[in-house]
Parts: C-alpha cells; structure tokens; sequence
C-alpha cells in the first residue's frame, strides 16, 4: 500500500457516519418529513424553456425589454394620408375590446400615450390630439414620415408585444463566464446577478461590474458567430451608451 | 399528467437516489443540529432547479450542500461574533473543522493543518468514495485543479504523520513520478 493510498485508508478508518444501509423509522420519518418541507414550502419549479428552444420568461432571470399592455384596439377609419399643409394627419378610433369593453376617458389617455412613445421612437415633431369620444388624430410636420405613411400607420396600430430576453445566459461575471453557467455551483458572484439585491433582480449590486470593466472584460471573449445574421460575411460589432448619451 | 406531477415525481425519484449519500455528507461535516436544515435547504436548491440537474446531480448535491453549511456557519459566526469578542477568542480561529472522536490524534492534527479545499478533497475521496473527477464537480473546480488539491492534501497528511518537514509545492511538483 502506497503513502497515499495509507492516508486515504486511514480517513476512510475514521470515517463518522456511515451509509445507512438499512434506516431507522426515525431516520426514514426524518427524511419524510425533509420532502414534505421542500415540496410544500416551495412552489414548483418553473421548466426551462431553454430545453424547449425558446427563451424562458421566468422571472428571476428576466428583464423586460419591453411592456406595453394596449387595452384598445385602434382602428382606422380615414384613408391616412397628407394634410393639406403637406404634413403628416391620421386619424384614428378605438374601439372596445373584450378586456376594455367600454372606451373610457382612462383608457383614451393610456391609449394617446403609448402612441406619443411609439412615435418619439422614430421622430420629433408628432402631435397626438385626442378627438371626440374615441378618435385620435397623428399630425406631423412635411417629411416626418420618413419614408411612408403606411410605415406610421403601421408602428401605431400593431398590437404590443411582451417579450423576454433570457439574460443571464449572456450576462457575464468578473471572471468571464455567463451567470448561467455558475448558477449551479451557486457562485456568490452569480447568485447576486441572478437574485439580485435588497432592490431585486436586474438592478446593479454586487455582482455588477462599472461600464468600463464590463466593455473590457466582453472585449476578451472569444468572437460567436450569431446564426440569425446571415448577410454579413466579417464580425459585427454593437455600440452602446446610457440611454440619451 | 400535468407537468408539475412529472416535476414532482421527477424529484421524489431524485430525492430517494441520493438523500441517504447528502444526508451522510451533511452529517460528516455539520453539527447533527443543523443537519435537518441544510439538507432540507440542499434539497429545494434542487427542487428549484429541477430542469438544470444532470445525469449525475450527487457531485452537484455536495456542492450545494458545502455551501449551505458554509452559509449557516457565517451566520452562525455573525451571531457569535460579538460574544467572541468579549471574550477574546475570535483570534486564533484557524479552522472550523472539528475531526470527528474516531480520528486518531495524529490524523487530527494534520487534517486540521489542511486548507479547507485540501481537506474536503481527501473527504470527498475518503469518506464519499468519489472518483476524482466527479469529486472535481462537487467541489467546484476542474478535474485538473482536484487533482493537484488531492496531490498536495496527501503529501502533506503523510509528511505531517510521518513527522517529517513538509516538502516545498515547487519540490513536489517537480518530483519525477
């Protein structure tokens, strides 16, 4: 017997607790009563999407980028076109819904917000005028279609989208790997990211790294080539900023 | 069936293969006081990540279960800092491993000269029976850091038993084999 295979047969010799081969009633009620606390105590878990291919909305792990809940349905009900002036003018009408079966003066308000943001996404100088009971009137100056009318028309009356972005699977730790990937070994750095701080997940804390650290640190992974871009033959590179910078 | 009736079955079976191999683990290392809790914690670590578990969760179930301990004993150690302090004895804490009464004396000592990475990679070999590979995953390293962790665990056991000066890492790494 080697030196090494001694040490290993000693602490093997003084091993504490063996493997029960046979528990108790106390033990088998010991570990009954374990199971019943996790099962009961804990909602269950919600399956991965990531097995099923598609991005999991589950809501640790979740940001979303974008939440925009239209309780109306806008219909048009003038042919969209130019203003005598040459400007931009769109009439528009809600109608009810099923989740919003009456148009009310709230849900009017909610409406002709959304769309001032839908249209300061893609220009200046819209004005959105409530008119009448349900109507919404789009004016905007010579040119702010930028290309078409019906592209106007058509950012202003698609239904929203609530989406997700499964980011821990991208997010990535001081030590270069994704939080995804050190979540099982319940790595504190990971951990943090991944349940965030007294103020919940997504917000900066201590898993968190300054813009700088974070530009340099994704500057040394290695480049992926991302499938869904099939024109572009070299690398593709993002810039990004604070919002407004 | 629905799927939260496939989850639950799924854990139960998970929970049956491996509870009486974490319970064990548990117990080898933690107060049996708190045993109850850190493996009811192990195991809703597991139950939350039900759809993550691999093929082989045991090595990942020691992991979970390490840490858990890890985080009663912090907290365990803020409740008692104070006390401590008053009475002087937070210094001189090196190790908060306590050999178990059937170690011999010297075995103890040089166990408790280890680091605590060298000294859950002797358990882990030693009292779990892990292959050093597997062991790697409950520890949370690569196969190639456990090696060299168990390397290093063994030579200094056998130097402190054999009561001589433990060789220096640059000697033992250059040692032909």
């Amino acid at each position: 017997m080697t030196t090494d295979e001694l040490v290993i047969a000693q602490l093997a010799g003084a091993n504490p607790v063996a493997d029960p081969a046979s528990p108790s009633a106390q033990q088998r009620a010991e570990a009954e009563r374990i199971l019943r606390r996790v099962l009961h105590d804990a909602p269950a878990p919600r399956r991965s999407r990531r097995r099923l291919g598609l991005l999991a909305p589950v809501a640790s792990l979740l940001v979303v980028v974008v939440v925009a809940a239209v309780v109306l349905r806008t219909g048009r009900t003038s042919t969209p076109g130019a203003s005598p002036s040459g400007g931009l003018n769109i009439t528009l009408s809600a109608l009810p819904t099923p989740q919003t079966p009456r148009v009310t003066t709230a849900a009017m308000s909610r409406e002709i917000t959304l769309l001032q943001r839908r249209l300061a996404s893609i220009g200046h100088g819209f004005t959105v005028t409530r008119s009448g009971a349900n109507g919404i009137v789009v004016t905007g100056p010579k040119g702010a279609a930028g290309g078409g009318t019906a592209r106007i028309v058509d950012l202003i009356t698609q239904p929203a989208q609530l989406r997700f972005y499964d980011w821990e699977a991208d997010v990535l730790l001081p030590n270069g790997r994704t939080v995804a990937s050190q979540l099982p070994s319940q790595d504190p750095s990971a951990l943090s990211v991944s349940q965030g701080g007294a103020e919940g997940a997504g917000f900066p804390g201590p898993g968190s790294m300054p813009l700088y650290a974070a530009v340099t640190l994704a500057a040394r992974q290695p480049g992926q080539q991302d499938r869904r871009v099939v024109s572009r033959a070299g690398p593709q590179y993002f810039m990004f900023g604070t919002p407004g910078s | 069936m629905g799927p939260q009736v496939d989850q639950r079955e799924a854990f139960e079976e998970l929970f049956a293969a491996h509870y009486w191999a974490v319970r064990a683990y548990v117990l080898r290392r933690a107060p049996s006081g708190s045993a109850e809790d850190v493996l009811a914690e192990t195991f809703l670590v597991a139950w939350r990540r039900l759809d993550s578990l691999g093929e082989d969760p045991l090595p990942w179930l020691f992991g979970v279960a390490r840490r858990v301990m890890a985080n009663h004993q912090r907290a365990e150690r803020r409740r008692g800092a104070l006390t401590a302090r008053l009475q002087g004895l937070l210094a001189g804490q090196a190790s908060h491993w306590e050999p178990p009464t059937a170690m011999s004396e010297e075995l103890a000592l040089a166990m408790v000269r280890l680091s605590s990475h060298e000294r859950e990679a002797l358990l882990l070999v030693a009292w779990e029976g892990l292959e050093p590979a597997r062991a790697a995953r409950a520890a949370g390293c690569s196969p190639a850091a456990f090696r060299a962790r168990l390397h290093r665990a063994r030579r200094h056991v056998a130097a402190s038993l054999a009561d001589t000066p433990i060789a220096p890492r640059s000697t033992i790494a250059g040692e032909a084999p």
